[in-house]
């Protein structure tokens, strides 16, 4: 180890006041930028995966359900709940010009009770028609889906039998879907013949507030598919308005919502970043002033001792490297632990789909922000060590006698 | 070995007074020469210190030249000159000069370090302590000596590079007659040893152990025995 590195090191070790001082702040730097930039990200994902799990350009509903549910809340924020429509609305949609495919989806909500495991959305989709839910339970699993088989979101718990009951209807977990980060990780997926099953079991045991529905005859929604070369806009207007008691809606409509709260949370989140970022680089900027003069009789010392004005700034943007690169990555691990602890909780508080980046763009945020922080360290105390330099070593050694 | 000062003078821009520039050394001329003891007497604000410093090569004349045998100090550049400092003149700046991260020991040591990191000089050093009277305090922390103490330790930080001029900034003041008797004698004993040593003091118990002396006032050196 050379001088500088080593006398750096004695000095942090031997003055640990003054080094717990400069740490604290540049932990504080790096949690904020680390911590900041990670919760952006992850809203920025989870609403990015959202978007490709809707898997749909329109989603379409009964006109009745609009009006008594919020839609958004049972189709993007997992809130259990159900509708249905009469299933000739999947021929009315597909005859409107402009629509490539339409899949139904059955959903049925199960309840906390005896007869269920869990209160759950429970979707059914047509395993010859779907084109939204299939791609994707095929990147965890590769088998097809026999009746009495679910798939279950990724925040949905079950034991090692790997058995759901809902309406008192056993259910083999087969698969396990990826996270999301929405509320999409608290749905289970089954083929529509299960979902008819669950939902006339519900009905026989009078805990369906649709009980004279024949579940044979029904859907809850209709993905559509629009063609290539067509508006998404304008085909939804069609459907709007050629077939009836149903309400189209354009799919980047329905996440345009979250995605506004999202921007105006994710404009908040970035603001408090900047303010943060300002405060602490103004606040480190005192701080090693406040430090520098503290210690302009010590670099004086060094002057009269044969330093140059060279070795004395490398001296100086040493221990603050180090300094820098210690709290840079305590910081980074303090937010790291909060935002990976609390994701999901994080994410239900700001109701917005919350899924952590992969683990290589965190480690390159990571890596941004420790370069950042030394870097950031390192500039403020070149600064202080090149006016240090500048000052008359003799009048210094005099100040204070 | 010589250290020249050939006419040098020195002025500083003084804040709220009407005379713009003070005149803090004028045109003084000293010759530090090996095995000899100078000593420039005169009351605090006379310029005693400004000269030091420039024959020091930390504070550039506004006229004059520093020689230092045939090499003009202030032609060199900072790189240059701080490693001439380090390795030929040690100076004993005034008041307690102690680096409080650092122990007694690795004090003395530093000026060894910052360029021959690797040198092993404990056993001087632990030498040097002895002499000055503090051998027992190597391992201790700064905080914990007294300011005699600390005095001595600059004393033996001064020489461990075994300079051949010293610089002695108002070594005695504020010690008790004891350490400021043993100081000057440390001072001396070193000039006897073949180093060329300027004491720069208001106190007349310098006189004894010099071989010549001069007095500063108001900027102008004058020669005094």
């Amino acid at each position: 180890m050379d001088f500088i590195t080593s006398f750096s090191l004695q000095n942090i070790k031997r003055r640990p006041g003054r080094t717990i001082a400069v740490l604290l702040f540049s932990v504080l730097f790096a949690t904020a930028i680390f911590g900041g930039t990670l919760l952006t990200g992850s809203m920025q994902q989870g609403l990015r995966v959202l978007n490709s799990r809707l898997g749909a350009d329109i989603v379409v509903v009964p006109v009745a359900a609009k009006t008594k549910f919020n839609v958004n809340s049972v189709l993007l924020q997992g809130t259990p709940g159900y509708f249905y429509m009469e299933r000739k609305v999947l021929d009315d949609v597909a005859g409107i010009e402009g629509v490539e495919k339409v899949s139904p989806q059955l959903f049925l909500a199960s309840m906390t009770a005896d007869c269920c495991s869990a209160s759950l959305q429970i979707v059914g989709f047509d395993p010859r028609s779907d084109f939204a839910i299939q791609p994707w339970i095929r990147e965890t699993y590769g088998g097809l889906l026999g009746d009495g088989d679910i798939v279950a979101g990724s925040n949905v718990r079950f034991t090692d039998t790997r058995m759901l009951k809902f309406y008192d209807v056993n259910c083999k977990v087969a698969a396990q879907l990826a996270k999301t980060g929405s509320a999409l990780d608290n749905a289970i997926y089954a083929n529509e013949d299960t979902v008819k099953r669950l939902i006339a079991a519900s009905q026989k045991r009078g805990m369906n507030q649709y009980n004279s529905f024949d579940p044979a005859d029904a859907t809850s929604t209709v993905l559509v598919k629009v063609k290539d070369g067509y508006d998404i806009e304008k085909v939804t207007g069609e459907i709007n308005l050629h077939v009836r008691k149903v309400k189209a809606v354009a799919a980047k409509n329905l996440i345009s919502d979250v995605a506004a709260g999202l921007s105006g949370l994710s404009d908040m989140i970035g603001i408090c970043i900047g303010v943060i970022w300002i405060l602490c680089v103004l606040i480190m900027m005192i701080v090693f002033t406040m430090l520098m003069n503290e210690r302009k009789r010590e670099f004086a010392v060094l002057r009269v001792l044969g330093t140059s004005r060279s070795m004395l700034s490398r001296m100086v943007v040493s221990e603050a490297v180090l300094i820098n690169l210690a709290g840079g990555i305590v910081g980074i691990a303090l937010a790291s632990m909060f935002v990976m602890l609390f994701n999901t909780a994080i994410g239900n508080l700001l109701k917005v789909p919350f899924l952590m980046p992969p683990v290589s763009t965190i480690l390159l945020l990571a890596g941004a922000t420790l370069l950042i922080s030394v870097l950031a360290g390192g500039i403020i105390s070149a600064l202080s060590a090149k006016r240090i330099s500048n000052m008359d070593t003799s009048l210094i050694l005099r100040e204070g006698e | 070995m010589k250290l020249l000062a050939d006419n040098i003078s020195k002025s500083f821009a003084r804040a709220g007074s009407q005379q713009k520039l003070f005149s803090a050394v004028q045109e003084a001329s000293l010759l530090l020469e090996a095995g000899r003891l100078v000593a420039v007497k005169g009351r605090s604000g006379s310029g005693k210190s400004t000269l030091l410093n420039m024959l020091g090569g930390l504070l550039k004349p506004d006229a004059g030249h520093v020689f230092f045998d045939k090499t003009e100090l202030y032609t060199l550049d900072d790189v240059a000159l701080s490693r001439l400092r380090n390795q030929k003149i040690g100076i004993i700046p005034q008041g307690h000069t102690a680096l409080r991260s650092l122990t007694v020991l690795e004090n003395v040591i530093l000026p060894v370090r910052l360029y021959e990191p690797e040198k092993d000089v404990d056993n001087r050093a632990l030498a040097l302590l002895q002499e000055v009277g503090i051998a027992e305090l190597a391992r201790a922390n700064p905080a914990e000596l007294s300011g005699g103490e600390l005095r001595r330790m600059a004393v033996a930080r001064a020489l461990i590079q075994n300079p051949p001029v010293l610089l002695a900034d108002e070594p005695t003041g504020d010690l008790d007659d004891e350490n400021t008797e043993l100081v000057l004698h440390l001072l001396r004993k070193a000039a006897d040893a073949g180093t060329a040593v300027l004491l720069v003091t208001h106190e007349s118990a310098a006189e004894p152990y010099a071989d010549e002396v001069y007095t500063m006032n108001a900027g102008k050196l004058q020669f005094v025995s």
